[in-house]
């Protein structure tokens, strides 16, 4: 008990600065600096400056080359918004694709975790078999995935052809190619699923067990009991799988290039080109903010969205 | 234990140990510059030091890999004064490298492009202007072939010197074309010969799926502005910066491209390309779809025959322009790209990534031991007319050097004329998938680049 006065008596008080500290705290603190400052340059150099820089080059017809950019005021931001550079086609493949990487994945990674809750036989060997995906680089995942959706040759199409269907031109058809990104996207989603896998050890026995004795059956189990006490682990995964899918660039550049028809260009892709092939730093910046603030937007959305379906076990 | 700490390190002694690191790290950054100063200093005592030349290209396999070596190896033996360096980068990643090295104040002191790239990157100030470099060595403008020496330019500066003039060439598989039923060695004149020849030749399967190629404009060179030239079509007015795609040459291009792509569907000429097109279809190995006689027909550049003669030395092959519709009254016989050494702006040794992109293209030694094996003509006249030289390439040097060169359509030193290329495909995409109709595809390309060459123009200004 007599250890907490002292630990709030070293607290330094709120509001005055350095000057009102008094010198044991002010030493910590200098301390605490010192041990920090590799992260904190790390940050003020590679974060915090690169983002400040992009707001100002927002403003600028920044070429990558020109060391001192002329300002354009908001001359980018309206070109974006006039559809420039494929900025509406490419949000609209975007929201697209986000809602449906997002939803699929959700479904397929909660039923794989709910599969690899059970106690079976290898468990273990199973964990790591969809947990594999998620260790092999994009480039690679994306090159084997071109092989595997190849119309003529590849894996997907044998196999739909030997029960008697005539697969699609995965890659090459405007409506299939958006969803084939979505497979590899779901398909190395393995980390999403060890998050609901630990979710799942959360969930006390003993609701289960009352359940079991009021009657509920496995499904009603599963949509009273299980479904709701995930609804944690559900928001972290659909915030964060939304941020990263609305950055993605390695799988369209690498199996579409954005084609065919601009069905797979993506806005984080479309941004990529637009900055380092069209050296255009300006107009990329200018995108990158969008896509900052339309991310920002839809994390508080889902943020207070969350309130009226999240449960968090008290 | 904590006023111990504490005592330890008081704020003088902090802002001390700060400071110290601060001036550790100043000088750290300062030590590599003072290495580097060394042959300076040594060349006060009467021994220059020859100083290091970084040099960038994609050749990297095969046999070209060894010629350009050869190349780098015998620019410091006539050199003296210069050491070098030959760094190997992915020709797709090239460029980009360049221009992020260039941003970041590392870029190599010259790499090899394309005739594109001058009026992409001088406006922006990403390449060095090396005229007064030219004018100094008085570099010979009537021993280079007159499109290649405008090409090395942009608005009356130069800002690279080339090594070789690519013309692009109309391949055929001889052996294919007789088992079609047609004479390879009584050939047509004009495109719409070549189409029959084609059709005969292009084979699908029952549910449409492309199997063998005879011709399709599509495939393997997608590039529809590859046959601008060939269809009469005009670019851009240089005296007004206008662009002049809006025509009805080009109209007819995009048409006929929109033909096969009804004709045989958008999506199995996609498949095709997507399931064959990877490494050029096949390019660099003896697998590739033209060597074992899948594609007959491929509208390419003639450093095709250094390649075939590496991976498919027995395939029964010819060339002959590239063909023009009857209807164009202006057909050019294929499209003209100089292959140039620049020295990206910001190079630390200038003078010396001058004296290797002179070399490179003044040089016989080079034009015999890396322009000829690659398949390219010269671009110094009196390197290409050698008789050595001649003789060393006389399967294909005389007709791409007298029978195309002189008359084919040059890449034009317009600002955009890369983006001009992406338009086409994009319109291709557009008509094919969306039902676009060519003249709106045309009007979009001509507003779109029409901006583009704007943008770049007031960029230069």
């Amino acid at each position: 008990m007599s250890a907490i006065p002292q630990l709030q008596a070293a607290q330094p008080r709120r509001g005055p600065g350095l000057r009102h500290m008094s010198p044991v705290t002010r030493r910590r603190l200098l301390w605490g600096l010192l041990f920090i400052s590799p992260w904190l340059i790390g940050f003020v150099a590679f974060t915090a400056y690169p983002v400040i820089a992009s707001l100002y080059y927002s403003f600028t017809d920044f070429n990558i080359i020109n060391r001192s950019p002329n300002l354009v005021g908001w001359s980018n931001y309206a070109d974006l918004f006039q559809g420039r550079e494929d900025s509406w086609k490419s949000m609209r493949v975007t929201f697209r694709y986000v809602a449906m990487l997002v939803g699929l994945a959700t479904v397929f990674d909660v039923f794989i975790a709910m599969l690899l809750n059970m106690n079976v036989r290898g468990l273990s060997l199973y964990r790591t078999v969809f947990y594999l995906p998620v260790m092999v680089p994009v480039v690679a995942a994306s090159l084997t995935w071109v092989w595997i959706l190849n119309p003529s040759h590849g894996l997907v199409n044998g196999i739909l052809a030997r029960i008697g269907i005539d697969g699609p031109n995965w890659l090459a058809s405007e409506k299939t190619a958006l969803f084939s990104l979505v497979i590899v996207s779901v398909w190395g989603s393995g980390r999403a699923v060890l998050i609901y896998l630990a979710g799942l050890k959360e969930i006390p026995q003993h609701l289960y067990e009352a359940a079991s004795i009021d009657g509920a059956n496995p499904w009603r189990k599963m949509w009273a009991i299980t479904l709701p006490l995930l609804t944690p682990q559900m928001l972290f995964n659909v915030i964060t799988m939304t941020i990263f899918s609305f950055q993605s660039i390695a799988a369209p550049e690498i199996m579409t290039g954005g084609g065919p028809n601009k069905a797979t260009l993506l806005f984080g892709y479309q941004l990529y080109r637009v900055a380092f092939e069209r050296l255009k730093m300006g107009f990329a910046s200018a995108m990158a903010w969008i896509l900052f603030m339309v991310i920002l937007v839809l994390t508080i959305f889902m943020f207070y969205g969350s309130r009226n379906f999240v449960h968090y076990e008290r | 234990m904590t006023d111990r700490v504490s005592n330890f390190l008081s704020r003088r002694r902090f802002l001390q140990a700060s400071g110290l690191a601060a001036v550790s790290a100043a000088l750290a950054a300062c030590a590599a510059p003072a290495a580097g100063d060394a042959p300076a200093d040594a060349g006060d005592s009467g021994a220059m030091e020859p100083s290091s030349v970084l040099i960038w290209t994609g050749f990297g396999q095969g046999r070209m890999a060894d010629a350009m070596q050869g190349a780098v190896d015998r620019f410091v033996e006539e050199n003296p004064d210069y050491t070098a360096e030959h760094v190997i980068v992915p020709w797709g990643e090239l460029h980009n490298n360049v221009i992020t090295n260039t941003a970041a104040g590392t870029p190599p002191d010259s790499y090899r492009g394309w005739a594109w790239i001058v009026a992409e990157d001088a406006p922006i100030g990403a390449l060095t202007d090396i005229t007064d470099y030219v004018h100094a060595e008085g570099v010979p403008e009537d021993d280079y072939w007159p499109a290649t020496w405008k090409q090395m330019q942009f608005q009356g500066r130069f800002y690279a010197m080339s090594i070789s003039t690519i013309v692009q060439l109309f391949f055929y598989n001889k052996d294919r074309i007789a088992e079609a039923g047609f004479d390879p060695e009584n050939i047509p004149d004009s495109l719409e010969g070549w189409e029959e020849i084609g059709r005969t030749m292009n084979e699908t399967d029952a549910d449409g799926t492309l199997t063998r190629i005879g011709f399709i404009p599509h495939i393997p060179s997608a590039d529809p502005h590859n046959w601008l030239g060939a269809f009469g079509a005009s670019v851009w007015n240089e005296d007004t910066g206008e662009v002049t795609l809006e025509s009805p040459e080009a109209l007819a291009l995009l048409e006929w491209y929109n033909g096969y792509a009804n004709e045989y569907g958008i999506e199995n000429i996609a498949a095709f390309r997507t399931t064959y097109g990877g490494n050029g279809f096949g390019r660099n190995s003896p697998d590739g779809l033209y060597y074992t006689g899948q594609i007959a027909t491929w509208q390419i550049g003639s450093w095709l025959y250094n390649d075939v003669g590496e991976y498919g030395p027995d395939l029964n092959f010819d060339v002959t322009k590239v063909p023009s519709p009857s209807t164009a009254t202006n057909g050019k016989p294929g499209k003209l790209q100089a292959n140039l050494y620049f020295v990206p702006s910001g190079a630390a040794n200038v003078e010396g990534g001058y004296a290797f992109c002179s070399f490179m293209s003044s040089s016989k030694w080079v034009a015999l031991n890396k322009a000829v094996p690659d398949s390219v003509t010269p671009s110094r006249i009196s390197n290409a007319t050698d008789p050595e030289i001649e003789e060393a390439a006389a399967d294909w040097l005389p007709y791409a050097r007298d029978e195309i060169l002189p008359h084919a359509w040059a890449v034009p030193s317009m600002p955009g004329v890369g983006y001009m290329a992406g338009q086409f495909h994009e319109a291709v995409d557009a008509m094919g998938y969306e039902g676009v109709s060519p003249a709106d595809a045309l009007a979009g390309i001509q507003e779109r680049v029409q901006q583009e060459v704007n943008d770049k123009l007031a960029s230069a200004a």
